[in-house]
């Protein structure tokens, strides 16, 4: 019995020491394809995880160890233990524990994202009737809920806190709308109160802004919250076409509240506007986008005086693909067009901005603003304006701006402005529209 | 009207079907060049994938344009890395208008299901530890044997919408986890002599390329991450490095070399600029192509680097 036992070992030595797996012989040899090497790897792989894997197992004793130590102190003080200190992996050590996706809170994942922007400003202005006078400001605490609503909606509110005239806390919802996102025909619909889809700094809220006060004809002819925002409708779709470039469509349907080229609260004769947006890669870098705004409505409460504003907005951007963190580059220019009719004579009145912004490193940005602007019921009276824009993001959360503006006008006198603006938010990143 | 109708019917009858098998080719769109380079292998000559992301882009930044919406709007299927690292995908998902990757659809897939992470925080975080991931470090691809589990959620997507190929990815799928699997066997053994070597990455992308290949991630050049670099960390770092006797720091392309040269010129350190996906250097156009260039520089350098200190 003996003999066979040596023969077995003896043949299990050579088949080790040759290195072969006696099912060698019985495989077919598919190109690619042969198991036994296929086990080997794993062996390989799993062998190297083993040894991972014992290495993190005496690094678990150690605290082990460490911890009972710790407990048998504690017990020999007879206190009333308090919570075991848990010896962490800090979140950065590279051989901390992999967990798996279980162990998240559920609920709390339910909660929508919520973020808060607060807007610290100052103001030096050499013009002793400026609204704003020399002082400091906290222009407002603007906190946003998204979230989505259901497999077919998302939900975003906006409310601020804000200054008022008198130095009193006013609370306004600056947007809170549903988006249905499953429409057929490709359809999204926005109900609620919103910013209109006016050219493109109109939509961006103003802590979000590349510039710290709003474009003169912003606020000339939607006032100086510097938006034409209110209760409505909209409609947008994509269009098809042949060059298979985005394009979209969107038709609104607001309230005609805005008190400076409309009618304001008492109206009850809507706005309509229509807002064409078109989208084009000049290369991997680069891009152009133009946009067409048309939105009318009356500027009477009787609704017998009609106004008519037509946008027109363009933007150039740059931004190297493999070193876009350090260098950008951002041209853009929006002009609009007033028609009003009044009792006396139909006014037409004109304002543009261009603006560009250089991003010369990681936080780092210059720009500059030219404008001109003229009023909605005024087409004698105009302003130019001339700004510098000096921005620093020590981190995507924080932002600091200083900004320069000189201000022309041909019915009153010059004005020279410095402003400073802090910003800061705390929560997820907002998800940005383009 | 009725010949109308009848001739529009007997058009599409006509033309649906052969539309149909023209276009039989599932449209996948994905966020990074990695997840292409896996969706290819298992989809094959049935999928038709298109990745967001170039290979030499930093994936946390991409900008969410409407002309990737486009692309979206034709897609079958939507594959992105997931664990929040790609934040400008939802403005994309949701402008292109395409019910069929929506999250919670078929076509939806988050690669990262299933796969075992690492550096989920645990206790108290917020930014003051800079913009991390708290999901878990979403550069988990760098590990090839996630790969297997990302084909595997990708192979789930593909059934799903083409279940006559299911065998047909199921084989791909099966061939190139072995293919990867005796790579990572040969990555491994190539890499045995320098076990436990030290270095300093850029950003905090190496955590399971480390693991996997044993190799100690001691420092980084961001303080934190996505936060840049201020000169008493880099002060901090170069002492660290001194002490512990590190001489690679590992660079993602998309940074600038200037803060690791600087700590270089310092510690006598070399500056290793590593692709972190697949077209960030040039012939790296393949998932193992992706380790094997990685692994080689790797060797190449530390070899370079026995030599010089002996
Ligand atoms: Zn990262």
């Amino acid at each position: 019995m003996r003999i066979y036992l040596y023969l077995f070992m003896i043949f299990i030595i050579l088949v080790s020491i040759l290195g072969v797996s006696p099912l060698k012989e019985f495989s077919w040899g598919e190109q690619g394809k042969v198991k036994p090497i296929k086990d080997q790897d794993k062996i390989v792989i799993l062998q190297h995880e083993i040894s991972d894997l014992k290495k993190s197992l005496k690094d678990m004793q150690l605290v082990i160890e460490a911890q009972q130590a710790i407990l048998d102190e504690l017990k020999k003080d007879l206190v009333q233990p308090p919570a075991t200190p848990t010896i962490q992996p800090s979140p950065r050590d590279p051989d901390s524990q992999a967990a798996s996706k279980s162990g998240l809170p559920s609920l709390a994942a339910l909660n929508p994202n919520i973020s808060a922007i607060g807007d610290f400003t100052g103001n030096m202005s050499d013009d002793e009737r400026s609204e704003e006078g020399d002082r400091f400001g906290f222009r407002e605490v603007e906190l946003g809920f998204q979230a989505a609503v259901d497999p077919y909606a998302r939900a975003d509110f906006f409310v601020a806190t804000e200054e008022g005239e008198e130095g009193e806390i006013e609370t306004d919802v600056e947007e809170g709308y549903l988006t249905l996102l499953t429409l057929p025909w490709g359809l999204q619909a926005k109900l609620g109160k919103f910013y209109a889809n006016f050219g493109k700094i109109n939509r961006i809220h103003r802590p979000e802004r590349p510039y710290i006060d709003d474009p003169l004809f912003i606020k000339n002819f939607f006032g100086e919250e510097g938006r034409l925002s209110s209760p409505g409708v909209s409609l947008s779709s994509l269009i098809p076409n042949p060059w298979d470039k985005y394009m979209e469509l969107s038709v609104e349907i607001l309230n005609g509240e805005n008190e400076s080229s409309f009618a304001g609260k008492e109206s009850d004769h809507p706005i309509y506007l229509a807002h064409l947006k078109n989208f084009f890669d000049l290369s991997d870098l680069s891009s152009l986008e133009l946009g067409l705004t048309g939105a009318t409505g009356f500027n009477d409460s009787e609704g017998d005086q009609r106004t008519t504003l037509e946008g027109l907005d363009l933007t150039y951007r740059w931004r190297p693909l493999g070193q876009g963190l350090y260098r950008s580059f951002i041209f853009q220019t929006e002009a609009l067009f007033n028609q009003r009719e009044t009792e006396s004579r139909n006014i037409n009145s004109f304002g543009f901005y261009s603006f560009a912004n250089y991003q010369f490193s990681r936080r780092w940005y210059l720009g500059g603003r030219l404008e001109y602007s003229e009023f909605p019921s005024i087409d004698i009276d105009n302003e130019w304006g001339y700004s510098g824009i000096l921005t620093f993001f020590p981190s995507e959360f924080s932002r600091f701006r200083l900004q320069y503006n000189h201000i022309d006008r041909n019915y009153e006198k010059d004005e020279d402005q410095i402003l400073f603006q802090a910003t800061f938010t705390l929560g997820p990143h907002r998800p940005e529209p383009f | 009207m009725i010949r109308f109708i009848v001739l529009s019917l007997t058009f599409s009858l006509i033309f649906v079907p052969t539309i149909g098998l023209g276009a039989s080719k599932i449209k996948v769109v994905t966020t990074t060049t990695d997840l292409k380079a896996l969706t290819e292998a298992v989809g094959g000559e049935k999928g038709e994938v298109e990745s967001i992301a170039r290979g030499y882009q930093n994936p946390h930044f991409v900008e969410a344009k409407p002309s990737h919406m486009i692309k979206l709007r034709k897609a079958d299927m939507f594959v992105k890395v997931g664990l929040e690292l790609e934040l400008w995908a939802q403005v994309l998902t949701e402008g292109s208008r395409n019910r069929k990757i929506y999250p919670g659809a078929d076509g939806y897939i988050d690669a990262s299901e299933g796969v075992e992470l690492l550096e989920i925080p645990t206790g108290q975080i917020d930014r003051s530890l800079g913009d991390i991931h708290i999901f878990g470090n979403p550069h988990y691809w760098l590990d090839p044997m996630n790969g297997i589990a990302i084909m595997e959620n990708i192979l789930r997507g593909l059934t799903h919408l083409a279940p006559q190929d299911a065998e047909y990815f199921r084989k791909n799928k099966e061939e190139y986890a072995q293919h990867l699997q005796e790579a990572t066997a040969k990555w491994i053994k190539r890499m045995e002599p320098y076990r436990d070597t030290k270095i300093v990455t850029y950003h905090n992308s190496w955590p399971n390329f480390a693991k996997r290949f044993g190799l100690k991630v001691v420092g980084y050049i961001e303080p934190k991450p996505g936060i840049p670099a201020s000169p008493a960390h880099l002060a901090s770092l170069i002492s660290l490095m001194q002490r512990k006797k590190v001489k690679v720091i590992i660079m993602e392309p998309y940074f600038s070399d200037q803060a690791p040269r600087l700590v270089a010129s310092k510690t006598g350190a070399q500056v290793l600029v590593l692709p972190p996906s697949v077209g960030g250097a040039e012939g790296v156009n393949s998932y193992i192509a992706l380790f094997e260039h990685n692994i080689s520089k790797l060797i190449e350098t530390f070899e370079g680097e026995g030599g010089r200190v002996e």
